[in-house]
């Protein structure tokens, strides 16, 4: 089977050539390159076949979460264009078509984290202490941004167990030039009294306005909004999904464990998860590619986006 | 009368000689229509980029005036959806490359770089949209007695409302209610201007039972209190309110004791800004009574606004209807066109 096998080593690969880019932005482009190689003769055939490369996609051991939104949102986008499309003569102007809006909607999807930035440029005072967790490129970004526009602030990163990334973002932190110190995810409750805001980043933004990211996000947010400091989450409009999950527990497996060790015959109980869910009312505001929204603002625009 | 200028409002409004944020929504709606009818203008890009340098302006020199910009973001809607309505609805406007999926946004990133395309130079246009300001001017001399008339509906018999300082506009609300409701007012005094003794005159020469107390007697007063009702300055667009010094201590207080708080606002208060951007910092004199030996390592800090959180407010009374503060980035894009805000 040659596609599979294609995309998703070209899926991959993408990651591995550009690690700034987020793993939602490099599965479209996968379904890109898919969508160029096809050879389907009618338009079924190809969302068919789409949807099951966007299937293969989510069982690679990258997040799933961003991963699964960013495809559906392609998808959507690209057979959206539905007034253009009943008037194709046949499938290859069809194709044409939906060529042209992929191309369109992947160019969009790259000048997410631009756009970001401009939402963003006051969000950094100088003076101030920002406590981030983990490593998230969008916070990443925009702390770079603020430093290169001379702001004066510091950060204090969580470790991040269990593949400690905190530590990676501290040296990218330092290398621009900000100071920068890298605190146990259990000193979290400790650090918060010194603290001015968190920034945080997220795989996925929920329905209600809640978000699913790396596990110990949802401890640094409730913390955070007990001693009354803003949590402001970084995140691009792809990654909004159509989930209200009611608590942690009801998140679905395939969301909280890799593919491998959902396919390997490991007992689930012992296996930690890699995700967690944080309430709306513990977030202040959302940072995104959209503007500034506060968490109500979701609903709207996913009402938007799929109707 | 002399037409208006730009630089003679900007001077009325940094010499603070408007009475009320009403009369400087009016000036500057005068303002805006001059322009509109009188300026050499020829397509709707250069009437927007007109219009648009108002609030460039305004916001250099006093950027915590966000009554007349929130007019020019009016005023810049009306006159896109003037444009478009003239074309027949066809739509040359998307803005920047941004594949078209409508926007819902508080402030449009790819926006205040480049306004709207407007670029055909339609004859009707002046003239649409002249009858469009003019009926926006109907509806903003009518908001305050819109809001009023809410009053008797808001209020019940035997309520103790609180309030602070001098509002036109609650004082207007509550003198509504008290034709058809029996009702006492607490007043607190707002130092250091103590406008508050004002609002409490007014009131009981209406014939309603007011108590006047001081700033800091808010907390112990909140738990026998029904309801608090309060004007401001401006309308955040998350939903907090920026407004004179000591509403955040009182909302403070009325959450602590669940008590509601309605603050009574007409639409031209709503504004783009998040956030406590800007705290305009008055002179010590203000509060220090002159004379008063001080000596001069003492640092006196003047704050002039206060800033509410979206949390403490509990709902605002508009022209309209009653706006939650979760809807409030809704309104916005009711209000103003997502792109032509000048960051």
């Amino acid at each position: 089977m040659m596609k599979a096998f294609d995309i998703s080593t070209f899926f991959l690969q993408q990651m591995m050539d550009d690690d700034d880019m987020s793993p939602a932005i490099a599965a479209t482009r996968a379904l890109m390159e898919s969508l160029r190689l096809d050879d389907s003769t009618t338009l079924q055939e190809f969302i068919a076949k789409m949807k099951e490369a966007r299937e293969t996609l989510s069982k690679t051991d990258v997040s799933v979460v961003s991963v699964l939104s960013g495809c559906e949102l392609f998808l959507r986008f690209i057979t959206l264009s539905h007034l253009e499309l009943e008037q194709a003569a046949d499938f290859a102007s069809c194709r044409e078509i939906l060529l042209r809006r992929g191309e369109e909607y992947v160019k969009s999807m790259q000048e997410s984290r631009k756009r970001i930035l401009r939402s963003s440029t006051n969000l950094i005072k100088n003076g101030m202490v920002i406590l981030t967790h983990s490593r998230s490129r969008n916070v990443l970004a925009v702390m770079k941004e603020a430093a290169k526009n001379g702001k004066q602030f510091t950060v204090f990163v969580t470790e991040s167990r269990p593949d400690c990334s905190g530590q990676r973002m501290a040296e990218d932190l330092k290398s621009s030039g900000i100071p920068c110190t890298v605190i146990l995810d259990a000193a979290v409750g400790y650090m918060v009294e010194r603290v001015n805001a968190v920034m945080l980043g997220a795989e996925g933004v929920c329905e209600n306005g809640g978000i699913i990211s790396k596990i110990g996000t949802c401890t640094v947010a409730t913390i955070a909004h007990m001693k009354n400091k803003p949590v402001y989450i970084l995140v691009e409009s792809f990654k909004f999904i159509r989930t209200i999950p009611l608590n942690n527990s009801s998140l679905p497996k395939s969301y909280l464990h890799c593919a491998s060790i959902l396919n390997s015959e490991k007992d689930l109980g012992s296996e930690h998860p890699l995700v967690d869910y944080t309430p709306p009312d513990n977030i202040t505001l959302l940072y995104t590619d959209l503007g500034v929204l506060p968490t109500s603002a979701v609903t709207e625009h996913l009402i938007q986006l799929y109707t | 009368m002399a037409p208006p200028s730009k630089q003679d409002f900007i001077n009325k409004l940094r010499l603070e000689k408007f009475e009320s944020e009403q009369s400087k929504a009016e000036e500057s709606l005068a303002l805006l229509e001059h322009i509109v009818a009188n300026a050499s203008w020829q397509t709707g890009s250069e009437l927007l980029t007109l219009l648009r340098n108002v609030d460039i302006e305004v916001s250099a020199k006093l950027p915590w005036e966000t009554t007349p910009r929130n007019m020019v973001q009016r005023a810049l809607k009306i006159v896109v959806d003037e444009y478009s309505s003239c074309r027949g609805g066809v739509s040359d406007m998307n803005t920047s490359g941004h594949p078209s999926f409508p926007q819902v946004t508080m402030v449009d990133p790819t926006g205040g770089v480049e306004l709207p395309k407007c670029d055909l130079a339609l004859p009707d246009l002046r003239d649409r949209v002249l009858e469009a300001l003019a009926e926006y001017r109907a509806e903003l001399e009518q908001s305050d007695e819109l809001i009023a008339v809410q009053g008797e509906s808001k209020i019940h018999n035997d309520e103790v409302i609180l309030t602070f300082d001098w509002c036109g506009l609650v004082l207007a609300f509550l003198t509504r209610a008290a034709k058809r409701r029996h009702f006492h007012v607490i007043v607190a005094e707002g130092a250091p201007t103590y406008q508050g003794h004002r609002m409490a005159a007014s009131l009981s020469r209406v014939g309603i039972q007011t108590t006047l107390i001081q700033d800091c007697a808010v907390f112990p007063m909140m738990s026998r209190v029904n309801k608090v009702i309060i004007g401001t300055h401006t309308v955040l667009s998350n939903g907090g309110i920026k407004t004179d010094l000591g509403a955040a201590a009182l909302a403070s207080a009325a959450k602590f004791y669940s008590v509601p708080l309605y603050v009574c606002t007409p639409t031209y208060k709503f504004s783009r800004i998040s956030g406590e951007e800007v705290n305009h910092c008055g002179s010590g004199s203000a509060i220090i009574p002159t004379n008063t030996p001080l000596p001069s390592s003492v640092n006196v800090a003047v704050s002039r606004f206060d800033y509410v959180p979206p949390e403490n407010v509990t709902s605002f009374i508009t022209n309209n209807r009653g706006i939650a503060p979760s809807y409030v980035y809704r309104h916005l894009t009711e209000l103003y066109d997502p792109a032509a805000y000048h960051v």
